[in-house]
């Protein structure tokens, strides 16, 4: 039995119990007894990690668009068998779709070719090559179910759990919960790739309610990655020095009269800036780095705004503390050609994952980083206009690999049309309980309130997936 | 459960307490006890009977002490006694409450609070936001002797320092007066000038004379607005991924304009609610109701037309509950509020107020968020357009109206013309772009409408060799994807009919055709493709344009060695190719010439006959959703919706394909009155394209309908539809008779609901003054928000301000005079959130006041009388946009061009405001994106901020600018410079030791520039303000350096 379906069994029993309350314990308590029940300790604040957390840090490779898993993780034989014919009525009955409102719902069986990989023997597409090497190290689910049908909406849910924009997203709120483990880096990086004319709502990384450092900060492809990173032409790295200096120095002076703890703070936050005018172009620097890792990622001693690019990039900011990295790479929206696409897609994104997982391990870095690769929904295993997928918020495939991860293994199977789960759904309020879990933190117990409203990731649900952990 | 209860008998009490009143003794529900049960027992038992748990309800007094059996959760006046308390109290997980896995916890202070008020009576109050407002008692009054205006407000207040024995500190200096007082009046620095004057003659007369002169200060609407526009979450795009503009420019300045001059409240909210409802509604008022517009909207194809619309109604259900009522109305869209007694029903109910505007769930990427009502300059103009308006809508149903037809003679027209849908042989004109342009948003170049011989022209004159051109795109008649119109290399053709004066003719004549996503224009020159016939002799088109690439130019042939009318053509064989692949619509078409005179008639294309009679029926479907919101799958197949249904069989069509046939039968089979209606059109829309359009509210004949969902979901057919009505805790509207509307509704707001629309007022307002709410919570009046520090206060603000009238400046006026408003802000560290106001709260600017004070320190700020209609464009990093695929494929809205006039030092809440992605700097200093209302801006103090103000260029050319305003001086010292610099920035002297620290930075910068001239001048050039020729460029740079050091002071950055 799957623990989810553990966990809601248990669930209505305990509920049972609750109702019975007010009747099995009505005998009140004595004045004396109350008094010291009152006196107890609550429990402590809290803090996080709330225990030993298995990951410090997350990369997580954001394929945007809705990556079809019929082209890369989950093979349905059926969809080939019955390819153009009807796919079963009881199966997309009353489900929400969003192109195929208007169109028949035929099977379409993907010849993109899958091969058993590793000794886990993954079954992954062989668009994706690469990735076939590290399989091992994947733990791969197959059931991904959102809300959200629609890119922004789904987005949106995916990362803040909600799909109204004003949330915080995932990012935000870890690095709201772990704080910032860099010295002059933000908590929460973007850095996006991929073709244009789909953008992604940059309410994906917003810090919502929560204050504004925990905003994922985006950082360019480039030397420069940061917007007002350089100092002003003409404006030397001694003349900004001499300035902050003096800028500090008054503040002190005002300080003495202001008394304002704010200028404190101010004073350290010129300071950092100052650092990060070094250290973050230090970071997009790839000329320390060994020409084998270079090519592995299959980039050169610059950024070059590509997937594999970021992914260095990634990996040098995971060394330098930076809590949350999501990489977006655009252009997974295949309603037609979907094999063209992904091929086109797998390309440019095939390659550097892989390398990350794989440099990542090597320098040992994986056992406390949690790489999570997957997009905002999947798409139907019903064509649309013959060669493409449409939206899908019933199934869909991501992996995750690394820290506390239960390598090699999957989760969740899908029917034989790859259609919806047939065991162990994983919801987006699971996955993002789950992430939490992973880095050491209940996720009821992280909450801000806005509103007067205790606010959660999760909302009011999520199960943390134990199948998933090591 | 009570085994291990002895383990605690030996405890010691030691409690710290939640609140020192409670402490002393006097609990009271509302602020001691209702926040801890809200938060940890209200999920499970409160309001929401959905989500009711053991039946227990604990939210109000009746049902907490019910009897449930030999026992009841609340006994009033024995806490020993009452289930709450064992519960909360017990150690079996089994039992305790609230439930371990809810990870909520009740601390040992608030066990004991509630301990207390239960052994007191456990008494239950109404919360505050809701009660009914009444004059509270000003602190001590005498029945002879009343205090009134801004000396009560301080009566209130100091009634809590002697409760609570503080003092207040001193009154803040003159000059920290002003500049507070400037800063939340203005959003601006006073001038040296206005501090020096005061500090001359700090009286109370003279303080309210400039405050006075302030307020009257466009200055003074246009920073009161920003809140306004915060809390409306005005912007200047739609929003969601494709997030394009929408026309807001006009409500923006109709706001600022509301403010200036003090149109009372109530009639302020009105007009925005329901200006589209008033008699005789105006240009005004419509602006107005763009309110109801500037809602998030959708245009993603896959979007479920339903579905978006109830996503529609919770934008306005959200907004007017944050805006006016301090209500989270949205949390009640799922399930009943599980705080406040707000239930799903009420969400709906309020929702419903909204089903009657004419409005689109899913639009169409980049085709405008209409109804649109077009501002004219001219009164004369706005006159015609009421008179066209009137005058096509009675062509169009006279056309459509006539239903005299005999069904024989339908049924012809249907043959006939699915016969022509079927002609692959003949060839026919396709005139898409007639000489009187069709409905076109796009004009550029002007030209004289001439009607020669019954046929209409475009008459354009230039000199001998010079070069002109006009152009015309987002037309009426839709937009072509040319190329799959082709059938024939040579015969499919781009014409245009030219007439050519032999006594004037041109050395050229060309064609441009311009091409979008979308059926709009795009920016990118890839859009443009020119052909031309003999000689540019002005040699514009060897050059690059906005408009033009000169590899996208090219010549087909000699001039026509005729004159008077002649065909210019391009066969589809010589049409340039797309480039990079994309190949967008065509979306219009411009007109070029050098020298000559002609005239200018049809144009369109050479095409066989199927294609074209498709292409000329897509009239009547563009006419028919022109300026009409639609959902974007039928929308966007428009041009050949008509063409589609014919060819679809009779019995098979939609409702709405048979319509559509007949109304394009009705067209045709009235060709005089149809050429009418396009002459009016025509008309109507070129005299448009020159107005300012504005996005308005606009009621529908056929109310949508809105349904109670269940778990919000659009698909749950089985809830009753409702009504539009308040949440029934508030009370009820009286409609007089059937639906209550939106104009009912702003109404409401004002009688019964007055109450609670002007506490939710003045708590922003109080907020706004005095650096803190009184209820901390200005987006939530609601039982989970903050407790007010001082009730009384708040209420008697609230109604005085319903009293005056709505009289906003009569609230500013009272909050700007009293004694604690001038109070010093220096802490104090009995009360370090400043909940008694024994001190003036202390806060670093909003992100608009930080760049217009570093523009008014340099003197660039430009202010008119003017309010701006559109919104401008400052420096803006690279690529913001297009390195980050911000924007969607050729959108011409969004290239960030920046304003290279003066504009370019407007007042920040005049920047281009794209939801998704806000101007970097405003969005380092905490401004909202504005996809949600924001009662509250967020305050941090980040490195961002730092990069942000040293590294911006408007920053760093403000401080060359304010350097070159130092060096003009007529300072005889650096050190009198220096003077200028603190009193340009700051309005006060330095002290000597920050003379000292300056003047060394300016030493160190003088001697490093002296020995790099060529970073000196690099400096210098930032900015496109001009420096002085004469200037010495090492001198400047060192100067500008200092000007830069100021600009990013603490003290320069806040409020104090």
């Amino acid at each position: 039995m799957s623990s989810q379906k553990m966990n809601s069994i248990f669930t209505r029993m305990r509920d049972v119990t609750r109702r019975h309350f007010f009747s099995s314990t009505a005998t009140g308590l004595g004045a004396a007894a109350l008094h010291s029940l009152l006196a107890r300790d609550a429990a402590a604040a809290t803090t996080f990690p709330n225990f030993a957390p298995k990951a410090k840090r997350v990369i997580y490779l954001y394929m945007a668009g809705g990556p079809s898993q019929f082209e890369t993780f989950d093979d349905k034989p059926m969809l080939r068998k019955l390819h153009g014919q009807p796919i079963p009525k009881s199966l997309t009955e009353g489900v929400k779709l969003a192109f195929l409102q208007y169109e028949a719902h035929k099977c379409f069986g993907t010849d993109v070719g899958f091969k058993k990989c590793g000794q886990s023997g993954q079954n992954i597409s062989n668009l994706l090559p690469n990735l076939q090497n590290v399989a091992d190290e994947l733990c791969v689910v197959r059931t991904l179910m959102t809300d959200q049908v629609n890119h922004d909406p789904a987005h949106t849910f995916m990362n803040t759990g909600f799909s109204i924009a004003g949330r915080p997203s995932m990012g935000s709120w870890v690095s709201y919960g772990l704080g910032n483990d860099s010295q002059n880096l933000p908590s929460f990086v973007v850095m996006r790739s991929g073709p244009e004319g789909q953008p992604i709502p940059t309410t994906a990384w917003h810090n919502g309610f929560l204050p504004g450092k925990h905003q994922g900060v985006e950082f360019y492809g480039s030397e420069q990655p940061l917007n007002y990173l350089q100092s002003p032409a003409g404006i030397g790295r001694k003349t900004q020095s001499d300035t902050i200096d003096a800028i500090n120095e008054l503040n002190r002076f005002y300080q003495q009269t202001a008394h304002d703890k704010e200028i404190t703070t101010r004073i350290n936050q010129y300071e950092l800036a100052f650092q990060m005018q070094t250290s973050v172009p230090e970071l997009a620097d790839f000329s320390s780095e060994s020409l084998t890792t270079r090519e592995s990622y299959g980039v050169g001693d610059k950024p070059d705004g590509s997937f594999g690019s970021n992914c260095l990039m990634a990996r040098r900011m995971a060394e330098r503390g930076i809590r949350f990295i999501q990489l977006y790479h655009t252009g997974w929206d295949h309603h037609g050609q979907v094999v063209k696409g992904v091929t086109s897609r797998a390309k440019e994104t095939d390659q550097g994952a892989a390398a990350l997982i794989a440099d990542l391990k090597q320098r040992g870095m994986l056992d406390d980083t949690l790489v999570i690769w997957g997009g905002e929904f999947g798409r139907t295993p019903m064509s649309q206009g013959g060669s493409g997928r449409d939206h899908h918020t019933k199934s869909g495939a991501l992996f995750m690999a690394g820290a506390g991860v239960n390598a090699g293994a999957s989760y969740g199977e899908t029917d034989d049309f790859g259609f919806a789960p047939s065991i162990d759904p994983f919801h987006v309020h699971d996955f993002h309980a789950t992430v939490l879990h992973l880095l050491g933190i209940n996720h009821k117990r992280l909450t801000y309130r806005f509103k007067g409203f205790d606010f959660r990731l999760t909302n009011v649900h999520g199960h943390v997936i134990k199948d998933i952990l090591a | 459960m009570h085994s291990n209860r002895h383990f605690f008998v030996v405890a010691i009490v030691c409690l710290c307490h939640a609140s020192p009143l409670a402490a002393q003794g006097d609990i009271q529900f509302n602020r001691d006890i209702r926040p801890i049960l809200s938060q940890n027992c209200f999920y499970c038992h409160g309001l929401d009977q959905n989500h009711r748990e053991a039946g227990l309800r604990l939210d109000t007094r009746d049902a907490a002490i019910e009897d449930l059996g030999g026992y009841q959760a609340i006994v009033p006046g024995n806490a020993s006694e009452s289930e709450l308390l064992v519960r909360i109290l017990s150690d079996d997980p089994d039992t305790l409450m609230p439930p371990p896995e809810s990870e909520r916890t009740i601390t040992p202070a608030q066990r004991e609070l509630i301990a207390r008020w239960i052994d007191q009576g456990a008494e239950y109050q109404d919360h505050w936001a809701w009660q009914n407002l009444e004059l509270p008692k000003v602190p001590g009054t005498i029945k002879s002797q009343t205090i009134e205006g801004a000396a009560a407000i301080d009566a209130f207040l100091q009634q809590r320092w002697a409760d609570e024995d503080v003092k207040p500190v001193s009154p803040a200096s003159a000059r920290e007066q002003m500049r507070r007082l400037s800063f939340d009046l203005r959003g601006l620095p006073p001038t040296l000038k206005e501090v020096t004057d005061f500090q001359a003659d700090p009286s109370q007369s003279h303080y309210a004379e400039i405050r006075d002169r302030w307020m009257n200060e466009l200055a003074y609407a246009e920073h009161q607005a920003v809140r306004w526009l915060d809390l409306v979450r005005w912007a200047d795009t739609s929003g969601f991924v494709s997030d394009e503009p929408i026309a807001s420019g006009a409500y923006r300045a109709w706001i600022i304009k509301a403010y200036a001059n003090n149109m009372p409240f109530d009639q302020f909210s009105r007009m925005q609610l329901a200006g589209d409802l008033i008699e005789n509604p105006t240009d005004d008022s419509l602006v107005a109701s763009g309110y109801n517009r500037i809602v998030n909207t959708n245009c993603e194809a896959g979007a479920i037309e339903e579905e978006q619309l109830y996503k529609l109604k919770g934008e306005h259900v959200r907004a007017v509950g944050t805006v006016w009522m301090g209500l989270t109305t949205g949390c009640a869209e799922c399930h009943d509020h599980k705080f406040d007694p707000i239930s799903a029903k009420d969400y709906y109910s309020l929702a419903a107020f909204w089903d009657d505007l004419v409005e689109a769930g899913v639009y169409t990427p980049g085709d405008r968020r209409v109804p649109l009502h077009y501002v004219h300059d001219d009164s004369a103009d706005s006159a015609r357009d009421a008179v066209l308006t009137a005058e096509i809508s009675a062509f169009k149903s006279q056309i459509i109206g006539d239903i005299s037809a005999a069904d024989a003679e339908v049924l012809q027209w249907e043959q006939e013309t699915i016969a022509k849908l079927k002609d692959k042989e003949t060839r026919v004109d396709f005139a898409w772009i007639p000489a009187q342009l069709p409905g076109p948003r796009v004009v550029e170049g002007e030209f004289d409408s001439i009607k020669i011989d019954d046929t209409f022209a475009r008459e354009t004159r230039a000199d001998a060799n010079s070069f002109y051109r006009h152009h015309a795109s987002d037309l009426m008649t839709g937009y072509i994807y040319e190329r799959s119109q082709k059938t024939d290399a040579e015969k499919d053709a781009w014409f245009v009919d030219v007439w050519i004066d032999r006594d004037d003719r041109p050395q050229m004549l060309g064609i441009q055709v311009s091409h979008g996503d979308y059926g709009r224009l795009g920016w990118k020159t890839a859009n443009y493709e020119t052909y031309l016939w003999g000689e540019d002799t002005s040699g514009t088109l060897v050059q690059s344009h906005s408009w033009s690439d000169p590899e996208r130019v090219k010549r087909i042939g000699d001039l026509p060695s005729e004159s008077g009318w002649v065909r210019l053509r391009v066969p589809s064989s010589q049409w340039i190719s797309p480039v990079g692949g994309q190949s967008f619509e065509a979306t219009g078409m411009a007109w070029l010439q050098t020298g000559g005179h002609v005239r200018w008639a049809d144009s369109g294309m050479e095409l066989r006959t199927d294609k074209a009679t498709a292409l000329q029926l897509g009239e009547t479907a563009i006419r028919k959703w022109y300026e009409t919101p639609w959902n974007r799958q039928v929308y966007q197949s428009r041009l050949e919706y008509v063409s589609k249904a014919l060819l679809t069989k009779s019995d098979q069509r939609s409702d709405l394909q048979r319509e559509i046939v007949r109304e394009a039968f009705c067209e045709q089979s009235h060709p005089e009155l149809l050429d009418r209606l396009r002459s009016l059109e025509s008309e109507l829309y070129v005299r448009r394209s020159q107005a300012m359009p504005v996005l308005v509210s606009r009621s529908s004949s056929q109310r949508k309908t809105t349904r109670l969902l269940g778990r919000g979901d659009f698909s749950d057919k089985t809830g009753p539809l409702v009504e539009s009505a308040v949440p029934e805790f508030l009370g009820a509207i009286e409609a007089d008779a059937g639906v209550a509307n939106r104009l009912h509704l702003a109404n409401w707001l004002f009688d019964q609901g007055a109450s609670l629309t002007a506490r939710v007022y003045v708590n922003r307002l109080w907020h706004q003054f005095y650096g803190r709410g009184l209820s901390e919570t200005l987006e939530d009046s609601g039982t989970q928000g903050d407790w007010p520090s001082h009730l009384d206060l708040l209420n008697w603000l609230a109604v005085e301000f319903r009293d005056s009238g709505w009289n906003r400046d009569h609230m500013v006026r009272l909050l700007t005079s009293t004694t604690a408003y001038r109070l010093s802000s220096v802490p104090q560290s009995s009360d370090p959130g400043n909940r008694l106001h024994a001190r003036q709260g202390r806060f670093r600017l909003p992100a608009e006041a930080i760049r217009d004070s570093a523009l008014t320190a340099a003197g660039l700020l430009m202010q008119t009388s003017d309010i701006p209609l559109e919104s401008f464009y400052p420096y803006q990093p690279l690529n913001y946009w297009e390195r980050s695929s911000k924007v969607m494929f050729g959108s011409r809205h969004l290239d960030w061009n920046t304003s290279r006039t003066a504009s370019q030092y407007h007042r920040s809440m005049y920047t281009f405001w794209k939801r998704q992605n806000i101007h970097p700097t405003m969005l380092a200093f905490d401004a909202p994106t504005r996809q949600e209302c924001t009662a509250k801006r967020n305050i941090t103090n980040t490195p961002g901020q730092a990069l942000a103000l040293l590294n911006d260029p408007m920053f760093v050319e403000a401080a060359r600018v304010m350097a070159i305003r130092i060096m003009q001086t007529d300072a005889s010292s650096d050190q009198e410079r220096i003077d200028s610099a603190y009193r340009f920035a700051l309005q006060r002297k330095p002290s000597a030791r920050e003379t000292t620290t300056l003047l060394s930075l300016l030493d160190q910068q003088r001697e490093l520039f002296g020995r790099q001239t060529d970073a000196a001048v690099s400096l210098i050039s930032i900015g496109q303000s001009p420096t002085p020729d004469d200037i010495d460029a090492c001198e400047l740079a060192a100067w500008t350096v200092l000007a830069r050091t100021l600009l990013n002071l603490h003290e320069f950055l806040n409020r104090s």
